[in-house]
């Protein structure tokens, strides 16, 4: 163990919305000798900055990171870049989310809900350089979310070859509006929109109305296109 | 009537008009039987077979008679067709006008009835032919008498259904149908026998058209059964697009639930192994602080336990919250000035009497003796409820701590629990709660999304719930 403040002490940056975690986690490694900033996530920018100008050893980020910056994987790889380690810690199970981080860059992944030694003592030896993730548990991580990623593409590609028009209509049509409702809506006439349905069903290879507004839902593409959901469907 | 005539083609155009008539009725009934396919309803079927029996009877005796060798006369064979069909239309329609309980109508024995009325009518004609063949051989007062009877059955069937018209609407179109069967038989009981007579044309035309109404009658109900039928399976397709999207929003709010709870899980059992660990190595201010946010966490786990028992916002009326609000804190003491309230907005009236319990108590504690306003403001698509004291404030540099939990707060573990957790909850009902001033007094501004009673901006209000959840999710 190293006394606070020597000059070769690792240095942690933590990056987690949850500030009892984070007061925690910082006050435990500072007690261990590290040296522990807790990230400011007002802005995202300047959060990639800091890392830039200054990287520290180890990253500990986590991925849900509410309101300000969001998705906290897309951090992986500007902080990897910019020399640091990332290591994820995050209360989320989501295999699709956490596969996303590591092939982005990040050593390893930890899971917050867990007793809280194992968890300090794997931040220690990554902070410490130590590998925290097998080759192998990587690869099939990154290898799991390519998979499903492929899935989602196949189940999205015949969704993308709609025309906007088409797309617009089964919007419509999942937010139950009726053919007539929809036609009324856009000063179209009836017929027109009933040739728009009946190119949706031939290019989602349905045959009714409300299957294609289930295959739209089931594809996680009308209630959100970029819903991560979409993806754990996939995945499981 | 025409001074020159020429009887051939009047005849033949009867005979036209008659193989429309039929030809419309059968067209009718197959129309009828369409329908009852769809509806299930056994008047419908009742109908069907009548109109059919009606059709298919005017042709069908005369060809009997034909296959069967008979020699009679063909007006004798109409007549007896015609009184066929009539035994079996007029027990149907008599059983379907008069009844009101038509599920337990039994199409069988309704149909035997009729058959055994038209059998016995049959008979007792060719009875007579052999007998006495001089009753009918003059024919013409005995088919006008025929012709009368009927007109005078359909008569009372048509009036019949006609005073029934109130309680079911087709009740009055087969009166009318039926009454215009009356003319038709009345017209031609004047012809008599004659066949090429201009009476027993207009009689046939007027059966056709008689024969073309009901047909389209038959077509229109068909029409709006099956738009019924479209109607009812765009409710269930409506139902059901609702009922996805509904369990889409009960999944992202247990997933946020169980998110935040698996944090604080994490939070707490990070502090506390921290404290057991390091606490000598900690000085006494770090350990101070920790449990005071472990505590503040304790809070707030309960809060999410309490929260995940609690329902979906819904739409109500601002006054009735806030006038009761206001009235109880008046009844502690405070000074409360309450502008013009009304707005319907949606989201849970107990959270935000809570909040404003919160504001108001907040208020009292940092403005002693100030006046509290409280003022209703209309921000886009949202309705804000404005609460301004006017004490001392809060540094603008404290601004924006005023909001977190007692571990960052400006002084001891006392401090900012109140407001935290009314910014919670104003945030979970899809709403904010913010720090709008502190210069001469804080003002707070709490906002929750207006309840459209036009529901045009229903779509919109669902989206920009899961909008604003998602980004509060901590």
């Amino acid at each position: 163990m190293r006394p606070p403040g020597t000059a070769d002490a690792q240095r942690v940056l933590l990056v987690d919305d949850h500030q009892l975690l984070a007061d925690s986690l910082a006050l435990a490694l500072e007690a261990e000798g590290f040296v522990v900033t807790v990230a400011d996530l007002t802005d995202r920018e300047q959060l990639i900055a800091s890392v830039r100008n200054d990287p520290p050893d180890l990253v500990l980020l986590d991925l849900d990171l509410g309101g300000t910056i969001g998705d906290g994987a897309t951090l992986v790889r500007p902080f990897c870049e910019a020399g640091a380690r990332v290591l994820v810690v995050s209360g989320s199970a989501d295999g699709y989310w956490l596969g996303t981080a590591v092939e982005q860059g990040a050593a390893g992944v930890l899971t917050k809900s867990g007793p809280f030694e194992p968890l300090l003592a794997n931040v220690m030896s990554a902070a410490r350089g130590d590998p925290v993730m097998s080759d192998a548990d990587r690869h099939r991580l990154i290898n799991d979310v390519r998979q499903a990623r492929e899935r989602l593409r196949h189940l999205h590609a015949p969704l993308q070859r709609l025309t906007e028009r088409e797309q617009e209509v089964l919007r419509a049509l999942g937010h139950g509006k009726s053919v007539s409702q929809i036609a009324e809506a856009w000063f179209v006439s009836e017929a027109t929109v009933r040739s728009q349905v009946r190119g949706v069903l031939t290019k989602l290879g349905v045959s009714s109305q409300l299957e294609a507004v289930a295959y739209a839902l089931r594809a996680g593409w009308l209630t959100n296109p970029d819903d991560r959901r979409g993806g754990r469907r996939a995945l499981q | 009537m025409l001074p020159v005539r020429d009887p051939a083609p009047f005849q033949q155009l009867a005979f036209a008009s008659q193989a429309v008539a039929v030809a419309m009725f059968l067209g009718a009934g197959s129309l009828f039987l369409s329908r009852w396919r769809i509806d299930g309803d056994p008047r419908t079927a009742l109908a069907a077979v009548a109109l059919l029996v009606y059709g298919a009877g005017a042709i069908v005796p005369r060809y009997l008679a034909l296959v069967l060798g008979v020699d009679v006369a063909p007006s004798i064979i109409d007549e007896i067709g015609t009184s066929a069909v009539v035994g079996v239309v007029l027990v149907i329609s008599v059983r379907t006008v008069v009844s009101a309980d038509y599920e337990s109508i039994n199409l069988a024995r309704l149909l035997g009835a009729g058959l055994t009325l038209t059998a016995a009518t049959w008979f007792l004609l060719l009875a007579l032919e052999s007998q006495a063949p001089q009753a009918l051989a003059a024919g013409a007062s005995m088919q006008s008498a025929v012709n009368l009877v009927l007109a005078l059955v359909w008569t009372v069937l048509g009036a019949l259904a006609w005073r029934r018209r109130h309680a079911q609407p087709w009740m009055g179109r087969i009166g009318v149908l039926v009454g215009g069967l009356a003319v038709v038989r009345l017209l031609d009981a004047t012809a008599g026998s004659q066949a090429d007579a201009p009476a027993h044309l207009g009689a046939m035309l007027l059966w056709a058209t008689v024969a073309c109404v009901t047909a389209y009658c038959a077509l229109v109900t068909l029409h709006e059964v099956v738009e019924d039928e479209q109607a009812q399976l765009q409710t269930v397709v409506d139902a059901l697009s609702e009922a996805n999207v509904g369990v889409a929003r009960r999944d992202a709010w247990r997933e946020e639930l169980s998110h935040d709870a698996i944090n604080a899980l994490a939070g707490l059992r990070a502090a506390l192994t921290t404290l057991q660990r390091y606490e000598h190595r900690l000085d006494a201010e770090a350990v101070r602080r920790l449990r005071g946010a472990v505590i503040a966490e304790v809070v707030h786990l309960e809060h999410l336990v309490e929260r995940s028992t609690r329902d979906y916002p819904e739409p109500f009326e601002l006054a009735e919250v806030i006038c009761n609000v206001v009235e109880t804190r008046r009844a502690t003491g405070l000074q409360v000035r309450l502008g013009p309230v009304q707005g319907r907005v949606l989201g849970r009236p107990g959270d935000l009497s809570t909040v404003l319990q919160n504001l108001l108590i907040n208020a009292a504690r940092h403005a002693p003796g100030s006046r509290v306003d409280i003022r209703v403001i209309a921000v886009p698509g949202r309705v804000g409820v404005q609460v301004a004291d006017r004490g001392p404030g809060i540094p603008a540099e404290l601004a924006d701590w005023v909001f977190e939990r007692g571990f960052r707060g400006p002084g001891s573990g006392s401090t900012g629990l109140g407001l935290f957790v009314a910014r919670e909850l104003m945030r979970e009902q899809g709403g904010e709660l913010e720090l709008v001033s502190t210069a001469g007094g804080c003002v707070f501004l709490a906002t929750l999304p207006s309840a459209d009673p036009d529901g045009v901006r229903s779509d919109d209000r669902t989206g920009s719930g899961m909008v604003d959840a998602r980004e509060t999710r901590r």
